[in-house]
């Protein structure tokens, strides 16, 4: 990180090392410049009560190659930060603050056209609803066919129709010679999010995959077919993920590393195995309690919930965000300004003052 | 009922197209347009073919010929000028349906195009949608009789006067719909794949959105038609000696009680295009209107 943020005041081009095909295979190796990250993070909707906080100071990375799952209830900001690095965010949203930089390059500072470019071509964006995601009234050979137009001019029209093909049987979906030509009410849920993946990956440079809640709208069986093909095209293609859910076990089954969003914020950021074995926030903590457990007895114990609601965003209050729902809450420590999201361990980090001590009590509970 | 509840999704899903027979046989089931069509097909080949349908000039002064009843020679007689009224309806309808036509194609272009903006782009909305309030505050014929006499008479004027008064009409229902496309899912995903606005406003909204304004179109044809008549009745439309309905009609009223025939013969034509236009655009919206398609399935077989 010291690095990219190096990087960045000298001016210097992109050193040959941010080229993910000579980024390292190890994935622990957190020192290396990310493939994108995001600093200080703000997306406000200025509405008729005030301004909401969407997004209130996230800071995130994303490695090369690397499957990032972002987590948290409905509300806290998933949706908000993936539609803010790609500079979509619905009216009346607007950043108001922060760096969003894709290898040292600050996407927030380029101009519209540019970033149309990145768009599609370097990062991409699948949604969760596929049976909504295609237009009806095209094919979805042209559908795939048209984001080639807009990102690979080189392409005649012949070559164009063999990528088409080549990217549906990429995503695996059968005999891709014949359904170029189907209708997307044609096609299954499964199938649709198939191709939808085909359109993300049209552009060819993909560099970051943004999947927003991919599999909810999905059966349990389509669900572990389309993670599966997530992690087969990561490998394959190289590229790295950012799967934004609410379903832990869809984080453990398939990201490496994981961020807890809470109300606006990072709160977490960890490995997947640290995070699970060793919460440090009590939120995440929180959470994970509240997964049902095997050898549990459910007519017995009913789950743990978090106490408490989500606070109002239009009317945050200083001070840790989480600080009305936490059974560790301290008013001397947790008010007056926000926790910092600092390092426990590694790259474990946390945004707690507690974190220590809580650690310390869990042990001797 | 229950036939209803069978038929809803295959209503709401765009049927799958299977060539062009199937898509015949739907558009005949479709009374009201199929009427429509019949009125106004006759009218049109009329326009086109009419100098050679009857041997008289329109506009040929013959003083010793005039007034004289219906007969063999003149089916509907001649005017107070001895101009056969037949030629004059026949070629009227040359001038009724150009003047309609032409402003109906000008407001549609202009409106859809100001429309895809005003829905599409925030900024040109608060213009536009501001512009077409003003306009709109007028009423049709009123905002005609201004505009022809700050333009001055002429056919190509009164094509200019109805484009404005009926635009606005089609931007609103244009930027309606847009706004209503707009928030598709497919619409966003075609913005993150990096799609250039002006192919996803062209490509993607636009065919999904078209429809509510065909129906405002073909209505505008049939409004813009009996507008025109308005006007060269008033004398403020297409100059005289044109044979434009309006102007036959506005001819006749001296001689409502010598000679009826005058006035029936361009009325009744100015009523049935209307009519068939009216119908046309009925039919229209019975096609595109999922929701009253599906309250009349439900009507049907309810």
């Amino acid at each position: 990180m010291a690095d990219a943020a190096k990087r960045r005041a000298t001016g210097a081009p992109v050193p040959a090392a941010a080229d993910p095909r000579d980024a390292p295979r190890d994935r622990s190796s957190a020192d290396t410049a990310p493939l994108l990250e995001i600093r200080g993070l703000h997306t406000h909707f200025s509405t008729e009560r005030g301004v909401l906080r969407a997004v209130d100071g996230v800071d995130l990375a994303v490695q090369h190659r690397d499957v990032l799952g972002v987590v948290g209830e409905s509300g806290c900001g998933k949706t908000m930060t993936a539609r803010s690095i790609l500079r979509l965010v619905p009216y009346p949203g607007t950043i108001v603050a922060g760096e969003v930089l894709l290898e040292g390059r600050d996407l927030l500072a380029l101009s519209e056209e540019e970033m149309r470019q990145v768009r599609g071509r370097q990062i991409t964006m699948v949604f969760q609803e596929p049976m909504t995601s295609l237009n009806p009234a095209y094919r979805i050979g042209n559908q795939i066919g048209e984001v080639l137009v807009a990102h690979r001019r080189d392409l005649s029209r012949g070559e164009r129709r063999e990528r088409v093909v080549e990217l549906l049987r990429l995503v695996g979906i059968p005999s891709p010679g014949q359904r170029v030509a189907s209708y997307p009410h044609q096609l299954s849920g499964g199938m649709r999010q198939r191709v939808m993946i085909a359109i993300a990956l049209a552009g060819g440079e993909t560099r970051l995959l943004i999947a927003d809640e991919p599999t909810t709208a999905l059966d349990v069986t389509i669900q572990a077919q389309v993670l599966e093909l997530f992690q087969e095209l990561q490998r394959r293609i190289g590229m790295a993920v950012m799967l934004i859910t609410h379903d832990l076990g869809v984080v453990a089954e398939t990201a490496a590393r994981v961020a807890v969003m809470y109300a606006g914020s990072v709160v977490e950021y960890a490995r997947v195995d640290d995070l699970f074995a060793r919460p440090g926030h009590p939120y995440t903590q929180g959470l994970l309690r509240s997964l049902p457990q095997r050898g549990r007895d459910a007519r017995k114990s009913r789950l743990f919930t978090v106490p408490g609601v989500v606070p109002d965003l239009l009317d945050l209050q200083p001070g840790c965000k989480f600080f009305a729902r936490c059974p560790h809450a301290a008013a001397d420590l947790c008010l007056g300004s926000e926790p910092p999201l600092e390092p426990v361990r590694g790259g474990h980090l946390v945004r707690c003052r507690r974190v220590e001590e809580i650690a310390a009590e869990e042990q001797s509970a | 009922m229950g036939s209803t509840a069978k038929r809803a999704p295959a209503a709401r899903s765009p049927a799958p197209l299977r060539g062009w027979r199937r898509q015949l046989r739907h558009l005949l089931g479709n009374r009201l347009l199929v009427i429509g069509v019949v009125i106004m097909l006759p009218i049109c080949v009329m326009a086109l073919a009419a100098p050679h349908l009857t041997p008289y000039d329109p506009v040929a002064i013959d003083t010793s010929q005039k007034l004289l009843p219906m007969s063999p020679a003149h089916p509907f007689g001649t005017d107070e000028l001895g101009r056969d009224v037949l030629t004059r309806v026949i070629h009227g309808s040359r001038i009724s349906l150009r003047v309609g036509g032409l402003a109906t194609l000008f407001a549609a272009l202009a409106g859809g195009m100001l429309g895809l903006l005003a829905g599409y782009y925030r900024v040109a909305d608060q213009v536009i949608s501001r512009v077409v309030d003003g306009v709109v505050m007028f009423p049709g014929l009123v905002l005609g009789i201004m505009l022809m006499a700050a333009l001055g008479p002429a056919e190509f004027n009164v094509v200019i006067a109805f484009t404005i008064i009926n635009a606005p009409r089609i931007v609103r229902v244009v930027r309606a719909s847009v706004l209503e496309v707009k928030e598709m899912d497919y619409i966003d995903a075609a913005r993150v794949s990096g799609i250039p606005n002006l192919r996803i406003l062209v490509g993607h909204i636009l065919p999904n959105a078209y429809a509510p304004a065909a129906v405002q179109v073909s209505l505008g044809f049939a409004d813009a038609i009996l507008a025109e008549a308005g006007l060269s009745f008033l004398g403020i439309g297409t100059p005289p000696p044109a044979p434009s309905w309006g102007n036959i009609l506005s001819d006749a009223r001296e001689f409502v009680r010598t000679a009826p025939w005058l006035m029936i013969i361009p009325g009744a034509m100015i009523t049935l295009t209307v009519m068939g236009m009216n119908l046309i655009g009925d039919g229209l919206r019975d096609r595109f209107d999922p929701k009253l398609r599906q309250a009349r399935a439900g009507a049907r077989h309810g």
